[in-house]
């Protein structure tokens, strides 16, 4: 029970931790400062049981056996990924999901391929991806070429690799 | 050592996950990526759960522990096998991946226009309406759209929720 507990403590401690930070100030770069965030709140509290656990008088309330703490931690590891692949679609609009949202709005009555398309343009889906390139280091623009980097080679040949295990064909 | 089991669990189950999802689409034991997801996820499960239990057994609890355990374990999994599933969906539906890829097979380097020719709005949304037609998120009514299952639209008012909550703000 106690390493329950402690699990969801650490989880709930980094996502209040997160939520005021972001409050006073949203950072530039918003995955790394989480995975900083995250990893900070992880080590505080395995130093924490670590130190506290085997001499307080309670010591059954605070795990600090090697494999209590390494099922807290990769509870912790588990949830802080999970987290931030979810946190990519409060960045960045996923067009499945406001075609949905669209759709529901219009209730009853519906939507036409048409009037989505009207909203849904490259202006809003594709320009701003290839922005995000270009910020990220993926990409560079060279007056009016875009040409890919090493870095993002590598990124979509992770993608490109596990589809080919799959064998699927290009997605998007 | 059945303790260092029962704190492994989750990641054999992940793994169990990973090879029942590869092994069902590759052999066509169900229909399309979606269902050979949710095949890998259960199987996964179900070593979770065995091997938590086995590893109980082994070394026995008191009950509320032993629960408490078996509930960590699972949710832990769970968590990384919607990491798993998100990595998979990202090379689906990404479309950062897909601008790289055409980049790739580009030779390298692309115009804007030549990016656009190759991959923009309208196929995308005909791609992504395809796909929730055929999921049945969407139903077609004298060509008009409207919310058919609720699954897609929940997780769309969540990240709404998520994103008013987290960033305060509701489009990108």
């Amino acid at each position: 029970m106690p390493v329950l507990i402690w699990s969801i403590l650490l989880a709930a401690a980094t996502f209040g931790a997160h939520l005021a930070w972001w409050r006073v100030r949203i950072p530039r770069r918003q995955t790394r400062a989480l995975l900083l965030l995250s990893f900070g709140c992880l080590a505080a509290g395995l130093v924490f049981l670590k130190a506290v656990g085997p001499s307080s008088s309670c010591s059954v309330w605070f795990p600090s056996s090697p494999a209590a703490l390494f099922q807290i931690a990769l509870f912790h590891v588990a949830m802080t990924l999970a987290y931030i692949t979810t946190y990519s679609a409060l960045e960045v609009d996923s067009p499945s999901l406001v075609i949905v949202l669209r759709v529901a709005q219009a209730g009853a009555q519906g939507v036409s391929r048409e009037e989505l398309l009207a909203e849904l343009d490259d202006d809003a889906l594709v320009r701003p991806r290839l922005r995000d390139l270009i910020r990220d280091g993926m990409a560079v623009l060279d007056e009016t070429r875009y040409t890919i980097t090493p870095k993002g080679r590598r990124f979509a040949a992770v993608f490109i690799l596990y589809r080919r295990v799959l064998g699927l064909g290009k997605g998007g | 050592m059945s303790e260092w089991a029962l704190v492994m669990a989750p990641v054999a189950a992940l793994a169990a996950d990973v090879v029942c999802q590869i092994a069902c689409l590759r052999l066509g034991y169900v229909g399309g990526l979606l269902r050979s997801l949710f095949a890998g996820f259960g199987a996964g499960a179900l070593v979770v759960l065995l091997l938590t239990l086995g590893a109980l057994r082994l070394d026995p609890a008191p009950a509320a522990d032993a629960a408490a355990r078996v509930f960590l374990n699972l949710l832990t999994y769970a968590a990384l096998s919607y990491c798993y599933f998100h990595f998979v969906n990202l090379g689906e539906t990404a479309r950062r991946v897909r601008l790289l890829r055409e980049l790739i097979e580009a030779g390298g380097s692309l115009t804007e226009r030549d990016i656009l020719c190759r991959y923009n709005a309208r196929d995308m949304l005909h791609a992504r309406l395809n796909r929730l037609l055929c999921n049945r998120q969407v139903v077609e009514r004298s060509g008009r759209y409207v919310v058919g299952r609720p699954t897609v639209l929940v997780m769309s008012r969540a990240v709404l929720f998520m994103k008013r909550l987290v960033l305060r703000r509701e489009r990108e």
